[in-house]
C-alpha cells in the first residue's frame, strides 16, 4: 500500500522443491483477495458479539478488497447501530463501516446504497461512518 | 517478487511460531525485501531480534497443498498463537509438518516449494517499493 517503504532484507539459506514442482503466481489483485473476507468476517462477528449487537449478516465487500469495508445488518435496538459501527471499526484495517437494517441484503451493494441514500436510520445520524 | 499463496512462519524465543502472508522482493542473489511496515506479529518479532542483534529465524512455503493453510495464516490470531493450527481445525485433521533443513522450525510437509532464510539484524533501513 502506498508509497515507499522501509524494510529490512531477507538472506534466503535454502531452497527444497518437490520434482517439478509448482509455483503458483496470483493473477492480481482480485485472486488474493478473496479469502480475506472469511477472516475479516469472523472478526466482526465476534466484536458484534462482544458489543452486545445482534448480527444478521455480515459481508466484508469485494469493493473493499475483502479486507477494508465491512457492511453489517443487524436486528436493531436502541444505540446498537453506534454500537455496532465502533465495535467495526476497532478491527485492525477496517477503513469503513455502513450498519443497516436486517432486511437489507449485504451481499447486493444496490440494497446497500439504496439504504444508505434513503437514510432509513435516522437522517441526522447517519447509518454510514467513515 | 515474490508473494502470496505462501505463508511466512518465524518463531519466537518466548511466543512461538507466527504464520503470516508477506510480501518479498528479489534485490540481488539470495537477497530480498520483506514488507513489514505495519503492526503485525512477524514485525514484532523483527523487532526482537533486531533489538538482540541476532539475525532472526524464519522460513516460507510455496504453494501449500491447500486454501486451509492461506486463510489460516491470514487471521491475525493473537500473539502466542500460531495461525497454522487453525489450518488444521479447517480440516479436520492435524497439518502434517516436515523439519526445517536450516532453520529450527517444521514448514508444511505436503508444500510444493520451501525457501528457508532470515531476517538480516539490519533494521528498517532499505527503500523498497512503492507498491501499488
Amino acid at each position: 500500500m502506498g508509497g515507499l517503504h522501509m524494510n529490512p532484507r531477507v538472506r534466503i539459506k535454502a531452497i527444497m522443491h518437490r520434482k517439478d514442482a509448482m509455483y503458483y503466481a496470483l493473477q492480481m489483485p482480485w485472486e488474493n483477495i478473496w479469502m480475506s473476507a472469511p477472516i475479516y468476517e469472523a472478526a466482526a462477528r465476534r466484536v458484534l458479539f462482544e458489543a452486545g449487537v445482534r448480527r444478521n449478516a455480515i459481508s466484508v465487500t469485494p469493493g473493499g478488497c475483502c479486507h477494508w469495508h465491512i457492511v453489517a445488518s443487524i436486528k436493531k435496538a436502541p444505540g446498537d447501530g453506534k454500537n455496532a459501527i465502533l465495535a467495526l471499526l476497532s478491527i485492525a484495517d477496517i477503513k469503513r463501516v455502513t450498519i443497516v437494517d436486517d432486511d437489507i441484503d449485504v451481499f447486493d451493494p444496490v440494497d446497500v446504497e439504496w439504504a444508505v441514500a434513503t437514510l432509513r436510520a435516522s437522517r441526522p445520524r447517519c447509518a454510514h461512518c467513515s | 517478487m515474490i508473494t502470496g499463496r505462501r505463508r511466512h512462519c518465524a518463531e519466537d524465543p518466548e511466543f512461538g511460531i507466527n504464520a503470516g502472508i508477506y510480501r518479498l522482493m528479489l534485490k540481488e542473489r539470495n537477497i530480498t525485501g520483506i514488507d513489514i511496515v505495519t503492526p503485525n506479529n512477524m514485525r514484532k518479532f523483527a523487532e526482537r531480534a533486531l533489538a538482540k542483534e541476532e539475525a532472526f529465524a524464519d522460513f516460507y512455503f510455496d504453494r501449500a497443498p491447500h486454501p486451509y493453510e492461506l486463510v489460516a495464516s491470514t487471521f491475525k490470531a493473537n500473539l502466542g498463537v500460531n495461525e497454522l493450527t487453525f489450518a488444521g481445525g479447517l480440516r479436520n485433521e492435524p497439518l502434517r509438518l516436515a523439519d526445517g533443513e536450516t532453520v529450527p522450525i517444521p514448514c508444511i510437509a505436503d508444500a510444493e516449494i520451501v525457501l528457508e532464510g532470515e531476517i538480516l539484524p539490519e533494521g528498517w533501513v532499505h527503500p523498497e517499493g512503492p507498491f501499488s
